[in-house]
């Protein structure tokens, strides 16, 4: 048997302007409305100049250099760095830390697995793993020296990165992997 | 799973936008509001799809805003208060030969824009305009002055 198809009574309740009109307009929402997109706008505002900035990455806020008190590495490098957007970090030798042809920098393991560093430009002679991180060994005359590396992070997240050519020359930062 | 997420939120965020960015799509699009639709949903792609191009990827995707497109559809058929939030309320433009400017104003909308749609109806002029309503799907609905329709059925 076939099921009836269900009906039910129009019931007029889409409210009227002037009585005449079923409109079903509400000025009081719109009102909230218009002020919230005025506010929304001052934010996207707001979001707009701090990313030129470089609050969020890829501007001259993000930019950072760090060196030891004692000259050995002078590193240049973004601070704030973006998912999946690849950046240098370039790592500048004074003439101490070069001992016998060599230089030697060691780096804690998340310049590799956190940071994405696949490409190091001069190839180092040598990187060897170990001491939760990589030695890499660099064949140098004199200053100036200097390592590139290429990075492009896979996860956004704080991570910490170390990086030392002797005991005593040793440099700490954190570097913010915005989504 | 993360491509999910984002697809939810490419969804979600492109929702917004575009309630935000204001009500002119459909017949009222002009040439720059087409290309901030385009732009906006063609750089919503990048972060959605991210370097995952495959074709499980895609499926998941498409699968999870049909999911969301539905239960919003469904949400705002339960809810008016939910419909207004996301379509926004009718707005009166013009009403017996008045413009309401706040309206006019806050929608982003000339008179020349009423005017177009008054002509789409065949009218010349703007006082044959009875009431002027700016509709959820950003179309202008035009109801002609009675007088008109009168002076129409007198001739």
């Amino acid at each position: 048997m076939a099921v009836p198809i269900r009906k039910s009574p129009v019931e007029d309740t889409v409210p009227k302007v002037n009585g005449e009109v079923a409109v079903g307009e509400d000025p009081e929402f719109q009102r909230k409305w218009w002020k919230f997109e005025s506010a929304v706008f001052i934010i996207f505002t707001l979001l707009v100049l701090l990313d030129l900035a470089g609050v969020f990455g890829r501007g001259p806020l993000a930019k950072a250099h760090k060196s030891t008190p004692d000259g050995v590495m002078n590193v240049t490098y973004e601070r704030i760095e973006r998912t999946g957007t690849p950046s240098v970090l370039k790592v500048e030798f004074g003439n101490n830390a070069i001992q016998g042809s060599e230089i030697q920098l060691w780096a804690n393991e998340n310049l590799v697995t956190k940071l994405g560093n696949k490409q190091v430009a001069p190839q180092p002679a040598k990187s060897v793993i170990g001491d939760d991180g990589i030695h890499y060994t660099f064949d140098a005359t004199k200053q100036p020296a200097t390592a590139v590396f290429s990075l492009q992070p896979s996860a956004p997240g704080l991570y910490d990165l170390t990086l030392r050519v002797s005991a005593s020359s040793e440099l700490h930062f954190k570097i913010l992997v915005m989504p | 799973m993360a491509a999910v997420l984002r697809a939810i939120f490419g969804y979600a965020f492109l929702v917004f936008m575009v309630r935000v960015v204001g009500r002119r799509p459909g017949k009222q699009m002009t040439p720059f509001e087409f290309v901030l639709i385009f732009f906006i949903g063609g750089l919503t792609l990048t972060f959605v799809v991210g370097d995952e191009a495959s074709f499980t990827n895609a499926l998941c995707q498409i699968m999870t805003i049909a999911i969301l497109h539905y239960l919003i559809s469904w949400t705002r058929t339960r809810s008016s208060g939910f419909a207004r939030l996301t379509d926004g309320t009718p707005l009166v433009l013009l009403e017996k030969g008045h413009w309401r400017p706040d309206a006019m104003k806050g929608m982003r909308i000339a008179d020349d824009d009423v005017m177009a749609m008054a002509r789409d109806k065949e009218l010349k002029t703007l006082d044959e305009i009875e009431y002027a309503i700016l509709e959820r799907n950003g179309e202008i609905s035009i109801i002609k002055s009675s007088e008109f329709h009168k002076m129409a059925a007198g001739k």
